[in-house]
């Protein structure tokens, strides 16, 4: 790949991209303090100990803010990737079947659906014990009923194409309809939602957290954040905007490169990229 | 003559015997009711035999030739009759015995091949699918005699032609391309779907010649699905007429063109002798184009350069 062809926009995305999932990475021996030590005040200015001040809890937020990072991108990254597996190959298989199989898949989707996203996770999570794996199932088939439908709309559309027929007459399977004709034709409205659905899922988590079912103390992740620190704003301490700027910029660089991949995608059908 | 004996003794490729076809139709706010598209239609094809089957829009065509793969569209359903391929009758075998058919015995050429092609893959993996799918050749052998099919059918650079995606080939290229697709698998018989009928006129003289050669020197069989009896008259050995789901008249093609015994089928040969009368043309240009100059993005070939027209 020719790193010169990439469009300024994709290559700060995919950098900022980079840098946070880096110090996901390296979290532990990137961070000045370890989790939960207590090295000040309440809400200390920024200063040579803590760069970036203190938390409510008189925590180094620096330390925080590099600790959290790895526990949004691990969760908000785990439940999107199980929803768009789950939610992506159901919607195809139940638009390429069609009959009994579809209705089956459709309704129990729209039954999930129509109960509030926030009361059912509340519900099952206080059923359930509170560990990372429930909580990564419960947000990835909560999200994966978004992406069934999205999926199985466009697999119909795709279903009832010349190419698919032309497939079906080479004697293909099932399986194989599904893998290669219909998932790289729908790959581009899949990427630009899973940009979307990556942000809803660190929303989401920061949700549960301010609930007190998502990550649990002292972990935090940086919706949590924003929650510990929301109080000092009234007192002109921007403690919470710190978290809240770096859910804003991983929105925006995820988005950056999931607009590039959309280019790309489509400008290899000869459509309407320029990347 | 007595070759034609001889071929008629052996094992047809393709016998299809009392074939009736129905499908249920839907209208909103009647009850469902079943229409026949195909009424009692019998037909025997031969190794490297042609035949043409021709008829208007709606005679059931397209779906005699996709009962040939056991395949209906939609809501249609082969009620009645049998299809036998290579002696064995292919209606019995369930939906694995079909699918074992499918691309390997019988392979089809679809009408509009710009839509018949997956446009997220390059031409040379869709070229060699059914071959490797079916385990007929590995890569490098299927890869190999897709570039000679490509070179017989008068594709530009066949080297390299596998290279590209199908929206960076013209519509008479992809016809071609799709051609080799259906005989990578080295099937026995091949549908043509009216393979001609998107093309504008030049092309389709060309691509009829392409196909013909390739039928030529495989021998496969192949079944000719098109209205026009221009097209029909250069490929065929025999052409079926079909109205209505029925057979109108089967004969030799020299015979249907130049001696045809049923009132239908001598319509259809003189409708192509109508001579039309011609509008004047207008005063004012409806378009004008000057000094278009179009090239690809970022490259340097010039696919236009200065045309006004």
């Amino acid at each position: 790949m020719d790193w010169r062809r990439i469009p300024p926009s994709a290559l700060i995305g995919l950098l900022l991209t980079l840098a946070i999932v880096l110090t996901a990475v390296f979290a532990p021996w990137i961070a000045p303090y370890p989790n939960g030590t207590v090295i000040g005040d309440v809400w200390q200015p920024a200063s040579d100990k803590a760069l970036l001040g203190t938390d409510n809890l008189c925590r180094d937020l620096l330390s925080r803010m590099i600790l959290g990072a790895r526990i949004t991108l691990t969760f908000a990254g785990a439940a999107t990737a199980l929803s768009f597996i789950v939610g992506s190959i159901l919607g195809f298989v139940a638009a390429v079947s069609g009959g009994r199989l579809d209705q089956w898949l459709s309704r129990g989707v729209d039954l999930l659906m129509a109960i509030p996203t926030l009361i059912l996770a509340l519900v099952v999570l206080s059923v359930l014990p509170s560990s990372v794996t429930v909580l990564v199932l419960v947000l990835g088939i909560l999200d994966s009923t978004r992406v069934f439908r999205l999926s199985r709309a466009v697999a119909v559309d795709i279903n009832v194409m010349d190419y698919v027929e032309a497939a079906r007459l080479r004697g293909e399977k099932t399986a194989w309809i599904v893998f290669s004709e219909i998932l790289p034709n729908a790959l581009t409205p899949l990427v630009s939602e899973l940009g979307l659905r990556f942000i809803f899922a660190v929303l989401f988590l920061s949700g549960l957290s301010f609930l007190g079912l998502g990550v649990q103390p002292p972990d935090a992740d940086w919706g949590a954040m924003v929650r510990e620190n929301k109080e000092g704003i009234v007192f002109g301490i921007p403690a919470a905007l710190i978290p809240a700027a770096a859910i804003g910029v991983l929105t925006i660089s995820v988005n950056l490169v999931a607009d590039w991949i959309l280019n790309r995608t489509s400008d290899l059908k000869g459509g309407r990229g320029n990347g | 003559m007595a070759e034609s004996l001889a071929s008629a003794a052996a094992q047809p490729v393709l016998d299809v015997r009392h074939l009736r076809i129905e499908a249920t139709v839907l209208a909103p706010g009647e009850a469902a009711r079943n229409i026949l598209i195909v009424d009692d239609v019998s037909l025997t094809l031969q190794k490297g035999r042609v035949l043409g089957l021709i008829g208007e829009s709606g005679a059931g065509k397209s779906t005699i030739g996709l009962s040939a793969l056991g395949y209906g569209r939609g809501d249609v359903r082969i009620t009645a009759g049998q299809v036998f391929l290579n002696g064995k009758d292919i209606l019995v075998g369930g939906p694995a015995g079909l699918r074992a058919i499918r691309g390997r015995r019988v392979s089809y050429v679809a009408q509009s091949a710009a839509a018949a092609f997956n446009p997220s893959h390059r031409l040379m993996g869709q070229v060699i699918k059914s071959a490797l799918h079916h385990g007929v050749s590995n890569r490098a052998a299927a890869e190999q005699r897709a570039v000679a099919l490509f070179r017989k059918l008068g594709l530009p650079d066949p080297e390299h032609f596998g290279q590209r995606f199908p929206h960076q080939v013209s519509g008479g290229q992809l016809q071609r391309a799709m051609t080799a697709m259906a005989l990578c698998a080295e099937p026995d018989l091949i549908v043509f779907d009216e393979p001609t009928t998107a093309l504008d006129v030049t092309t389709q003289i060309d691509v009829l010649a392409a196909i013909k050669d390739a039928i030529r020197d495989t021998g496969v069989a192949a079944l000719f699905i098109t209205h026009d009896l221009a097209v029909v008259a250069q490929v065929s050995d025999d052409i079926m007429v079909l109205r209505h789901g029925k057979m109108v008249e089967f004969g030799e093609t020299a015979q249907i063109i130049h001696a045809p015994r049923a009132d239908y089928t001598r319509a259809l040969a003189s409708v192509r002798s109508i001579v039309h009368e011609e509008k004047k043309p207008a005063a004012q240009p409806l378009l004008e184009i000057r000094h278009v100059t179009a090239s690809y993005s970022g490259r340097t070939v010039m696919m236009l350069d200065g045309v006004s027209a």
